[in-house]
């Protein structure tokens, strides 16, 4: 009897305690894939454009689609990004659904304004989720959903899949919602986001291009890395799968893979300011292109080649750092480092640390083994090329 | 209304209590005329009871008569075993008193003949095939085997068709069953228990245990389930099953039954009982685990890591089986954001046009699957064939094209409805657990569903067989539940099942190294 009590009870509280009113038939939402973020005309108004997947009826297997059809964006312009969302469910047949939404869009003149004021709705709303992932678009971020992509299913899934595929090799490109805010809460460490460039050549079908990273100061982005700064900071960040540089040298040229960024950071104090960093970049590297340098022997090549690298990394990360330091952000989390290890010393620095950043002194420590020369062993020139 | 109340009453007093006992006839009478007449009474002039009588002994001096029911009996081997002999006796003794034991012991060439003194034994034996023999001035009679009735061969299990392994399966007839079952344990500790059973039917029932392994506890508690049944009938083994399990309520069997012969002794070895009823393919043991379900004969036939995997699998299918339609239905209606964006896009279009929420559809695809299996069971195999393919193929394509459900919905049911096959012993409890399930994924979503799991569990780890926790062989007892270890490790009886023989075997069985290969050919150039 007793035991048919508790079963009844519980029966019971699974009636009252969710209940069926939580229940939503899936084909009365609307799948968010992407929201793009803009500036409006209007002065404290913001353009807030979804895109989500055009669901038709498939029977037996066979689904009726068109490739213009896939995609349904919405759009709409408030001050707050809920009230965007509360107008757009007003406005539309489904309800929108954001818990499938893989990325957030913004525009370059959003983030350069605040950033933080538009995420906290991605932060606070149960709805969404935290993991979505982020990313800068030069000029405005609808534009995005206006390409034709013709892989997948519309632009936003074409970016969240192409954003996956190359963090495999890089993860830097990868920052969701929740590393950024955890990044904004961070003492001694700023962000930075990956950029891109929607493609206005219609020659190719890729429609969107990566260009770099966006550099933020807390929640405003204050500069663009692209080349060589952007391969700088993947050196110095380091924890990187694969990456490649082809450098061109007085022998001929070499194109490199190098696989398995590592990095260390050593901060060296001393009685007097400045304090000194000492950055080790561990890299194997491959060859994958060689041309010229039929003067040297193999191991000489392999000499040669070792020098070669190690001043290009030399070079770059320097370059990049004093980058970083001319601009007063500490994207590498050196600050941090300092924090965890030392915080006593920290709680003199942290006032000034961007100024104590800028000047830093530095010193690059590549570690390079060339690990492979690929199928070829031997040099060879047949055309005489330089 | 109140005369109504008081004829209520009185009813209420005075209805009769309990069955009456059929047989109130006394010992049997010296006269031959007398006991046959009773007979005839007791019968009511059955068309298929004969009577048969003769005379024998010197100058036809004794009057005797042969009561058989037609039918049971094997007629040729009453007139080679019985007649015959009598008639060719042509003596005479001096006294009547010793005639019948003189009969019994020197005349007939039966190997079992006993001598009754009751009707009520005479009759319970004639209705058993025997043959009995009155004769006049005799105050008992004789009652001769001469079963002789129509019966199945041994053949293949309808139920347990396995790939390696004995076919045999058992039959009808109790004596043949437990014969199969003597001929698998040649033990003199093998003990049958014979009870009757049904105060019409009379059913034959035996147990059967090994007296140095069972659980005395259990043995009691069954002797004294089985002595309080009072019914009519007993015409199959599960009829008895529901008068003697612990929980009537409980969608789980606490009783295990098999087809085969191999299977029973297998179990009767680790400490349980067999009941063999007479009447059925069916033979019931006691007490139960649940992992006995999971269990199968072949698992022990053949390959130890094959088993390992199959274990495996039935574990998952079973779950999938009770949970399927639930989980789905949680997470579609509830927590969309746990299904992967390409599925979800999948089945919401899928879902597009169809007219029903997914619960409906859920519904009428189950009733639907159910209905078609119990045609499919029902009907003569060639035309079940029929149904299914209708049902699996047709149905199932023109319900989606239809826009009446959505494919996912099918593809769940279908996978559900396979997953349970997999454990045809839970083939009763899984739709019952489903279905209790399902409901309360579709109030509570996956909230719903851990409820109805733990509920399942709690009532799962509260039950018993015959005092033995039901759930015990995955806590106690783990050489042969989640995983089938090695036979030659698996040294132990489950524990609860047997009580006071635990072991096995000792463990001296092992994996035979090279070393051990080297001695033994060592050991053979020697001899």
């Amino acid at each position: 009897m007793k035991k048919i009590f508790i079963l009844v009870f519980l029966l019971l509280c699974s009636l009252f305690l969710v209940g069926c009113w939580d229940a939503r038939e899936i084909n009365t939402l609307f799948i968010v894939t992407g929201i793009a973020i803009d500036k409006s005309e209007q002065e404290g108004f913001f353009d807030v454009s979804v895109i989500g997947i055009k669901t038709s009826p498939s029977r037996g297997g066979s689904q009726s689609s068109d490739d213009k059809d896939k995609k349904i964006v919405l759009k709409t312009t408030t001050r707050s990004i809920r009230d965007a969302f509360f107008h757009l469910n007003l406005n539309y047949d489904r309800t929108l659904y954001l818990q499938h939404n893989q990325i957030v869009i913004f525009g370059e003149d959003v983030a350069k304004d605040d950033l933080h004021r538009h995420l906290e709705f991605f932060v606070r709303s149960e709805n969404s989720r935290m993991e979505t992932l982020m990313l800068i678009v030069e000029g405005r971020a609808d534009e995005v959903f206006k390409m034709d992509v013709k892989q997948e299913q519309n632009s936003t899934i074409y970016l969240f899949t192409h954003i996956q595929t190359i963090s495999r090799r890089v993860k830097h490109y990868k920052i969701s919602v929740l590393n950024f805010i955890a990044n904004l809460l961070t003492e001694g460490f700023h962000s930075v986001i990956p950029i891109f460039a929607v493609n206005k050549n219609d020659d190719d079908d890729m429609p969107i291009n990566m260009t770099g990273f966006a550099v933020f100061r807390n929640n405003k982005m204050i500069a663009k890395i692209t080349d060589l700064e952007a391969l700088g900071f993947v050196l110095l960040k380091g924890d990187v799968k694969n990456t490649n540089r082809t450098i061109i040298s007085y022998d001929g040229m070499v194109s490199f893979d190098f696989d398995d960024i590592k990095t260390k950071k050593e901060i060296i104090y001393k009685d007097n300011y400045p304090i000194k960093i000492k950055i080790t970049i561990e890299i194997t590297a491959r060859v994958e292109e060689l041309l010229g340098f039929e003067k040297y022997s193999i191991q000489d090549l392999n000499r040669e080649l070792h020098n070669i690298v190690q001043q290009e990394i030399i070079n770059v990360a320097t370059q990049t750092f004093k980058y970083f330091q001319e601009l007063k952000v500490d994207v590498f989390g050196i600050g941090l480092s300092i924090y965890q290890h030392h915080p006593k010393k920290w709680n003199n620095l942290r006032n000034d640390w961007d100024n104590i950043f800028a000047s830093l002194e530095v010193e690059i420590n590549p570690k390079v083994v060339i690990k492979d020369y690929g199928q070829i062993v031997s040099i060879y020139n047949p055309g005489g090329v330089k | 209304m109140f005369s109504f109340i008081r004829r209520k009453l009185k009813y209420l007093r005075n209805r009769p209590k309990g069955p009456k006992d059929e047989f109130t006839y006394s010992f049997l009478s010296n006269n031959l005329r007398d006991n046959i007449h009773n007979i005839q009474s007791i019968f009511g002039n059955s068309a298929d009871i004969v009577i048969r009588n003769f005379t024998f002994g010197k100058d036809s001096s004794y009057e005797g008569a042969l009561v058989f029911v037609d039918g049971l009996v094997d007629n040729i081997f009453i007139s080679r075993s019985i007649l015959s002999p009598l008639s060719d006796w042509k003596d005479t003794l001096e006294s009547k008193d010793n005639l019948i034991e003189f009969i019994e012991k020197q005349i007939l060439q039966n190997p079992e003949v006993k001598r009754l003194s009751t009707y009520d034994d005479a009759i319970s034996d004639c209705l058993n095939g025997n043959t009995i023999l009155f004769v006049n001035d005799c105050d008992t009679c004789l009652s001769i085997s001469t079963k002789g009735f129509e019966k199945r061969a041994v053949t293949e299990p309808q139920s347990e068709a396995v790939v390696r392994g004995p076919r045999e399966g058992y039959t009808e007839n109790i004596r043949t069953n437990t014969s199969l079952i003597r001929r698998k344990i040649k033990s003199p500790s093998l003990r049958i228990e014979n009870y009757v059973i049904g105060e019409k039917s009379k059913t034959n029932v035996a147990l059967i245990y090994l007296e140095d392994v069972v659980n005395p506890d259990v043995l009691k508690k069954l002797r004294s389930r089985l002595k309080r049944i009072k019914v009519d009938a007993i015409f199959e083994s599960g009829v008895l099953e529901e008068y003697i399990e612990d929980s009537s309520f409980s969608p789980f069997a606490t009783i295990a039954y098999s087809e085969k012969p191999d299977v029973t002794a297998a179990n009767i070895l680790e400490g349980r009982i067999a009941i063999v009823v007479d009447g059925t393919p069916f033979v019931i043991t006691v007490p139960m685990l649940f992992i006995e379900s999971f269990q199968s004969a072949e698992d022990y036939y053949g390959r130890n890591l094959y088993t390992y995997l199959i274990r495996i699998v039935r574990y998952v299918a079973y779950l999938i089986a009770v949970f399927g339609p639930a989980f789905y239905i949680s997470l579609v209606n509830y927590h969309q954001g746990l299904i992967p964006t390409t599925l979800l896009v999948t089945i919401i279009n899928a879902r597009e046009g169809t007219s029903f929420p997914i619960i409906i559809e859920i519904i009428i695809m189950l009733f639907a699957f159910e209905i078609m299996r119990e045609a499919g069971i029902r009907l003569p195999r060639p035309m079940g064939q029929a149904i299914s393919i209708v049902g699996a193929l047709i149905m199932g394509e023109a319900a989606v094209n239809a826009g009446l459900v959505g494919a996912p919905v099918v593809i769940v049911v279908a996978i559900t409805a396979v997953a349970s096959f997999l454990i045809p012993n839970q083939s009763e409890t899984i739709p019952v657990l489903r279905i209790f399930v399902l409901i309360l994924a579709t109030f509570a979503g996956l909230f719903g569903l851990v409820i109805g799991l733990l509920a399942i569990l709690i009532h799962l780890a509260s039950l018993t067989s015959f005092g033995v926790p039901y759930f015990s062989g995955f806590t106690r007892y783990n050489q042969d539940s989640i995983i089938r270890t090695q036979l030659k490790s698996m040294t132990k009886r489950p524990e609860g099942i047997a009580k006071n023989n635990i072991v096995r075997r000792g463990s001296n069985m092992k994996n035979y190294s090279i070393k051990e290969n080297e001695a033994e050919d060592r050991v053979g150039v020697q001899i």
